[in-house]
């Protein structure tokens, strides 16, 4: 089912910009679970900058996200 | 004469909508009175004339929604933060063979999990499957322990022995819950420095306003629909002076005047059971603190500090929980 609230948010998630998504690492080995799905990253490893916008969101609301 | 006592509730989360699963992860009994399952016809009575009685009615829609109040296990609060959430990070806690899970709401993702739950009365049993969890409601109350109140939204009810739970399943009965032992509880009633503060009790209702949705055919609900994401502390004060009122209203300790726009303050709340810590931050949060009221016959002033929703920003969560326990992953 369509919500209808979320055509309103939408254009305000920041998209991962692909020069910076290169350069941001997980802190710690991490694991996020987010629209059914499951996504793991090692620590230090770079981030691909196909990564899910809302998974950015995760990592960098737990603190476990880092530019390097 | 059947015993309302020998009543628990199983727990599964499903792999998609449709999905019903085969054995719960979790068992929970429940603390002090709530509900297992929810079936509740709502008839209606035709208004037609003719005769001075009615002759006929109508079965227009089957309520499916139902409180589950359980004690705050760490292992199981993980499970129905992330049905409330959709969303967790989690990673290796510094303590070995612990996990530390973030909770935090997604500004655009509106997908949370689905759940099977087994309920029973003695040998009487529902299963609710394609259920939802709609609310969360953690509260507290001096010492006593925490009390978590889980509002579920289902799709399918079954009765009958092939509702019974299957064996399986974590059992919570005599396991560990937090408590307000050892908390540390910390308040900044407006900006975000936040300062140590004691209090009498505490309450926080999480809310995805999730509601049924009826289409014609069916009376029970042929889906559920996700409304915005609230959160709504509220917590009692005992202070020596009203400087909390005062910094609320006029956005400063030393204010003199109302303030005329939003003041927005914060808390952070701490609790330990064991290894297992549990921190709830609320970074923006509009305070709503009234003047105490004054009586003849004495005692402390107490303040309650509430607010309607907490604020994020397009980027930032409205909330974070933060639940370290020796679950390894609430997504596997």
């Amino acid at each position: 089912m369509v919500t209808k609230a979320k055509t309103d948010t939408a254009d305000k998630v920041e998209e991962p910009n692909d020069e910076e998504a290169g350069k941001l690492t997980a802190v710690t080995d991490v694991e996020v679970g987010i629209d059914g799905k499951r996504y793991s990253f090692a620590a230090g490893k770079p981030i691909a900058s196909d990564t899910p916008a809302n998974v950015m969101l995760q990592l960098k609301n737990s603190g476990n996200l880092k530019e390097v | 004469m059947l015993n309302k006592l020998i009543s628990s509730i199983g727990v599964a989360r499903q792999t998609a909508l449709g999905t019903v699963a085969t054995t719960p992860t979790w068992v929970s009994p429940l603390v002090g009175s709530g509900a297992v399952a929810g079936v509740e016809p709502s008839v209606s009575i035709d208004e037609e004339t003719g005769q001075s009685y009615a002759i006929n009615a109508y079965l227009e829609e089957i309520s499916s929604s139902f409180d589950t109040p359980v004690r705050a296990y760490p292992k199981t609060l993980g499970e129905f933060l992330y049905g409330l959430f959709g969303a967790v990070v989690t990673t290796a806690a510094t303590t070995t063979g612990f996990y530390k899970h973030v909770f935090s709401v997604d500004a655009t993702s509106q997908t949370t999990p689905w759940y099977t739950l087994w309920g029973n009365i003695e040998s009487e049993y529902v299963r609710s499957s394609d259920a939802k969890v709609g609310a969360i409601e953690i509260s507290w109350d001096g010492n006593k322990p925490l009390e978590a109140a889980i509002t579920f939204a289902c799709i399918g009810v079954l009765f009958g022995s092939e509702a019974a739970r299957p064996t399986g399943g974590t059992d919570m009965a005599g396991l560990n819950y937090f408590t307000p032992a050892g908390l540390t509880f910390k308040f900044a009633p407006a900006g975000s420095t936040l300062v140590e503060t004691k209090l009498t009790k505490f309450g926080l209702k999480l809310t995805r306003n999730v509601n049924p949705e009826y289409f014609s055919g069916s009376a029970l609900p042929g889906d559920l629909s996700m409304g915005k994401f609230e959160a709504a502390p509220s917590f009692t004060l005992k202070p020596d002076d009203l400087s909390a009122f005062r910094t609320a209203i006029t956005g400063s300790a030393t204010g003199t005047a109302v303030a005329e726009s939003v003041v927005t303050g914060a808390y952070e709340v701490n609790l330990t059971v064991g290894s297992n810590t549990l921190k709830i931050s609320g970074p923006k949060v509009p305070f709503k603190i009234s003047w105490p009221d004054s009586d003849a016959s004495g005692g402390a002033v107490e303040l309650e500090v509430s607010a309607d929703n907490q604020l994020g920003t397009s980027s930032v969560s409205p909330i974070t929980i933060e639940l370290t326990n020796d679950v390894a992953s609430y997504t596997a």
